[in-house]
């Protein structure tokens, strides 16, 4: 009992931050699985859009806006370098849809998530040319500051406060999301032209264009993972390896369900960070690429999904 | 001037001509009924009317504009609606909201528009609210309007269908075998639900297999056979064209 009393307080730290990376793979698994829903495509960019809204948040709004609004502006210029991000990971979104997947609508998914994979190696090398190689690192809110609480008096949980700011601000993100797709004109059309993209342009839905607002808001899910990210992490080209984290918790959770992104997340998150401190921080990404491959052997279909039959 | 006017269209897939030359002419405010064997192309005729098939030759005006090149919503948009052969709800949306989202092609607020909640967005969303309960209303399906669409009976989800293309305030509405596998009653109701829309001053285009409801509806029947239109008539003459009884209808003539 001692021991479990002394180890609770580790394990729940550990958990929060499990959870706040949770977060992160959720918020890039769900752009996979708008995409999906959407026009039927992995889009192997995802990861990439990830890095891409780092970058514009750490190295290119953040100084500027710093500069704009002068010394001690920290909060103000969050805000504002993040919902920069918002509009530059919109246009990021557009263009790589009217390049990448609307000339080649009419092919076969795979030709399609060819092109997005050969998106992915132009935003990795375009970072290289536009951000230069050296990592940024920024400070976002809160910077290194730690968020101490008592637990039950078993002893004191320290955790980043970006790691909190991760859970909440996903929180309310996922509130408004929700609204968004229930209430308002946009996201109803986008969730018919999800369910029947045939039948919503014969309902005089405009299909090219809710698509394309699809992919931008994907591309905004993205982008606000760098940002969230950016703090914590260093800002490389090395970030877009996320996008493979999200993809396995889209496959955990169930490839095309929201719910499923959200729940894939937060277990790879925890798997992730349990695995480091209980087994070996070396090898914390093959465990979860070992839960990627045994939920493709044995359950792939994910948590939530439903069974598919049939390949691309 | 007829409402649509279809001019020669030819539909090839591959070496199959699933649509041969054929011309035909609906006029404003009739029931027009397109009838043949299976597949003597007349879903492939709505599909090429409403722009998810582009024809291979020929032309199609709609009020003497020629629409051949405009996508399926921009058709929408002018006053064509459709429902499908096979039932195409949106099944996670509830029954209203597959009928709301068919509205917003009628709706003019933009983005900025919406995300201040102006005056006239608040009106516009009361007048989608209307328009929505007056078509699920018009079907009888009002009191079904938060069911999720899914878990509708089959004939309901096909009344789902009319009430959606009735939201986007057409002027034509082709029904592709509305009737479907209806039971007698429902599709009695269905005869009288078409004559309720013919009514209302809108077009109806009908396809169907059931003969009695094609023969006790319709102004006019054009009868089609491996893409070729062999006659077009009023349904008791069509009745007795013997192409069609041969064709059609088989040697010993009508059945029902």
């Amino acid at each position: 009992m001692d021991f479990l009393a002394e180890q609770l307080p580790i394990v729940v730290q550990q958990l929060i931050a499990g959870l706040a990376y949770g977060c992160i793979y959720g918020l890039v698994a769900l752009g996979y699985n708008f995409i999906w829903n959407a026009v039927g495509i992995v889009n192997l960019a995802q990861g990439d859009f990830v890095m891409v809204g780092g970058y514009l948040y750490a190295a290119s709004f953040v100084p500027v806006v710093a500069s704009w609004l002068g010394p001690g502006s920290a909060g103000s210029s969050f805000w504002t370098a993040l919902l920069l991000t918002a509009v530059g990971m919109v246009l990021v979104g557009m263009v790589s849809q009217r390049i990448v997947y609307y000339p080649l609508r009419a092919s076969h998914p795979r030709t399609i998530m060819i092109s997005t994979m050969a998106l992915s190696i132009f935003l990795k090398n375009f970072a290289i040319v536009a951000w230069g190689t050296y990592p940024v690192a920024t400070s976002g809110l809160f910077g290194q500051k730690w968020f101490r609480f008592d637990l039950f008096g078993l002893g004191t949980v320290t955790v980043l406060y970006q790691y909190v700011f991760i859970l909440v601000f996903t929180a309310i993100l996922l509130v408004v999301q929700s609204a968004f797709f229930s209430r308002t004109r946009l996201g109803r059309s986008m969730r018919a032209v999800a369910q029947d993209q045939l039948a919503a342009s014969l309902m005089g839905i405009n299909t090219p264009l809710i698509i394309a607002i699809t992919f931008a808001y994907a591309s905004i899910l993205a982008g606000v993972a760098g940002v969230l990210l950016a703090p914590i992490f260093l800002v490389s080209q090395a970030m877009g390896s996320i996008g493979l984290k999200a993809y396995t918790a889209s496959i955990v959770g169930g490839f095309g369900n929201v719910i499923g992104a959200l729940v894939g997340g937060l277990l790879v998150g925890s798997i992730e960070v349990l695995s480091a401190s209980y087994v070996s921080s070396v090898y914390k990404d093959a465990i979860v690429f070992v839960v990627l491959i045994a939920f493709l052997l044995l359950r792939p279909q994910g948590l939530f999904g439903k069974k598919v039959i049939g390949s691309l | 001037m007829a409402l649509l006017e279809v001019s020669n269209v030819t539909m090839q897939f591959g070496g199959l001509t699933a649509i041969d030359n054929l011309s035909t002419r609906v006029e404003k405010g009739e029931i027009h009924a397109v009838i043949g064997p299976n597949g003597a192309g007349k879903t492939t005729l709505i599909n090429v009317l409403t722009g998810v098939y582009p024809a291979t030759s020929g032309s199609v005006s709609f009020e003497g504009v020629r629409i051949d090149g405009l996508r399926p919503y921009e058709r929408v948009k002018l006053g064509m609606a459709r429902t499908f052969q096979n039932l195409r709800v949106f099944p996670s949306l509830s029954v209203r909201e597959n009928v709301t989202v068919s509205q917003f092609c009628r709706t003019t607020s933009g983005v900025v528009a919406n995300t201040l909640r102006t005056r006239a967005v608040v009106r516009e969303e009361a007048r989608v609210r209307d328009r929505v309960d007056e078509a699920l209303n018009f079907v009888g399906l009002a009191d079904k309007a938060g069911w999720p669409s899914k878990s509708l009976p089959y004939g309901q989800q096909r009344l789902l269908e009319i009430a959606r293309a009735m939201a986007t305030e057409p002027k034509l509405l082709l029904l592709d075998e509305p009737g479907a596998g209806m039971t007698l009653q429902e599709t009695q109701g269905l005869g009288v639900l078409i004559k309720r829309i013919r009514d209302r001053g809108i077009t109806v285009l009908l396809i169907d297999h059931k003969m009695r409801l094609i023969m006790t509806v319709s102004d006019v029947v054009t009868v089609v056979n491996f893409g070729k239109k062999i006659a077009e008539d009023t349904p008791a003459a069509v009745q007795k064209d013997p192409e069609v009884v041969r064709a059609y209808l088989g040697a010993r003539g009508l059945r029902t």
